[in-house]
């Protein structure tokens, strides 16, 4: 059996340059897992049991109730009755469960901050599904036991949404809300998960799903750091170092003599010579990277 | 475990569902039965929060309760949790 999760090997069907290439951000990715990765993972996540599962997820566990009487309810479960919700039909989810043999693995090999990356597991009824939605993550969900019916969108309808969405909710946050109002529904593919696929579903990518039988699956997600948050914190945290940045605005207009006090000519320019130097950009990247919240 | 179970009559319905001659008496029964341990009416009762001690096993038998008298279904909101937003069913 193989020791570690090489993903550079699980992308081999498809190649790992063909997938940041063509897929990463932009399109969904169907694999076939080997034997051996499929065990490697299997063993590396253990027993499948709710209630250790439940006990072991950091940011807590949670049954998903709905059927003819009950509407959608969301209910945090504890070891001590989460087999409980099992046998009532729940759906249930273990959100961040620490698995670093494997987050680490695709936190390293995707170049982003490990913290980053957390594994979650699902646990599907059988009739169990989803009503159409995306995600602010990219996801890739391994499938454990049992078999799952996915329709995925072609492309994202948000292409790098900043916050997930579920088709026809009122709930909307002011990020999305914009690019919503002219995203159109992309055309579907139907993907049938069976255990030892490995399914890639980029951030802004409607999906939903439907389970004819119970079924496990792993979800090992990236929450993404934005190039954008890169240079509103990033930046910003390395300029605020300066008193000539943190200079107050003068001069934009008003009197002559005050014009004098406008900083800020020479201020783009030790901006531009900033991002000009590469060994400058790196740094004000790592940095960034290393945050606690980067 | 303490539960919050909502029920929100649609505007539609609700006037002929609460005018109905006997159904005080058999909300005030129901409530009895399903062992509620308090309730808070809004809008003239088209709104009902209802607080219940109830087990896993019993979440679906009470609204069911709920669902055959009013013809809805409740929603149970056990304490503050992320929005839903996933879906009804699964993942």
């Amino acid at each position: 059996m193989t020791d570690g999760l090489d993903m550079r090997r699980l992308l081999s069907p498809l190649g790992a340059e063909r997938f940041f290439a063509e897929h990463w951000q932009t399109r969904m990715a169907l694999l076939p897992l080997a034997a051996d990765d499929l065990a490697f993972i299997r063993a590396t996540v253990d027993s499948l049991d709710p209630a250790r599962l439940a006990s072991a997820a950091r940011e807590g566990a949670q049954a998903w109730v709905a059927n003819d009487f009950v509407a959608h309810s969301v209910f945090p479960i504890n070891p001590q009755n989460a087999v409980q919700f099992r046998d009532i039909g729940a759906t249930l989810y273990f959100v961040n469960v620490p698995l670093p043999a494997l987050t680490d693995s695709l936190a390293d090999f995707l170049g982003a901050p490990r913290r980053k990356v957390i594994a979650s597991l699902f646990f599907t009824p059988s009739g169990g599904g989803a009503v159409p939605h995306f995600d602010k993550n990219e996801n890739f969900t391994f499938q454990l036991t049992g078999a799952k019916r996915w329709q995925v969108g072609e492309a994202p309808m948000v292409p790098a949404a900043p916050d997930g969405y579920t088709l026809g909710s009122s709930v909307i946050t002011p990020a999305l809300a914009p690019l919503l109002a002219e995203a159109q529904r992309p055309p579907e593919r139907t993907v049938d998960l069976k255990p030892g696929t490995l399914l890639y579903v980029p951030r802004g990518t409607v999906h939903h799903t439907g389970a004819g039988e119970p079924s496990w699956s792993l979800n090992l997600s990236y929450s993404p750091s934005m190039w954008l948050d890169l240079l509103r914190v990033g930046l910003r945290e390395r300029l605020a170092a300066s008193p000539r940045w943190r200079g107050i605005v003068t001069g934009a207009g008003g009197d002559p003599a005050a014009r004098d006090a406008n900083r800020l000519p020479e201020l783009l320019a030790e901006l531009r010579a900033l991002l000009a130097d590469p060994e400058e950009a790196e740094a004000l990247a790592r940095a960034f990277l290393d945050r606690p919240d980067g | 475990m303490r539960l919050l179970m909502r029920i929100v009559l649609p505007a539609a319905t609700a006037n002929s569902v609460l005018a109905a001659q006997d159904f005080e008496p058999q909300w005030r029964a129901l409530l009895q039965r399903i062992g509620a341990l308090a309730s808070y009416p809004k809008e003239q009762g088209r709104i009902q929060h209802v607080l219940l001690e109830a087990e896993p096993s019993q979440i679906t038998p009470i609204a069911e309760a709920v669902f055959r008298l009013v013809g809805v279904k409740p929603e149970f909101l056990p304490e503050i949790v992320p929005p839903p937003y996933y879906g009804w069913r699964a993942y």
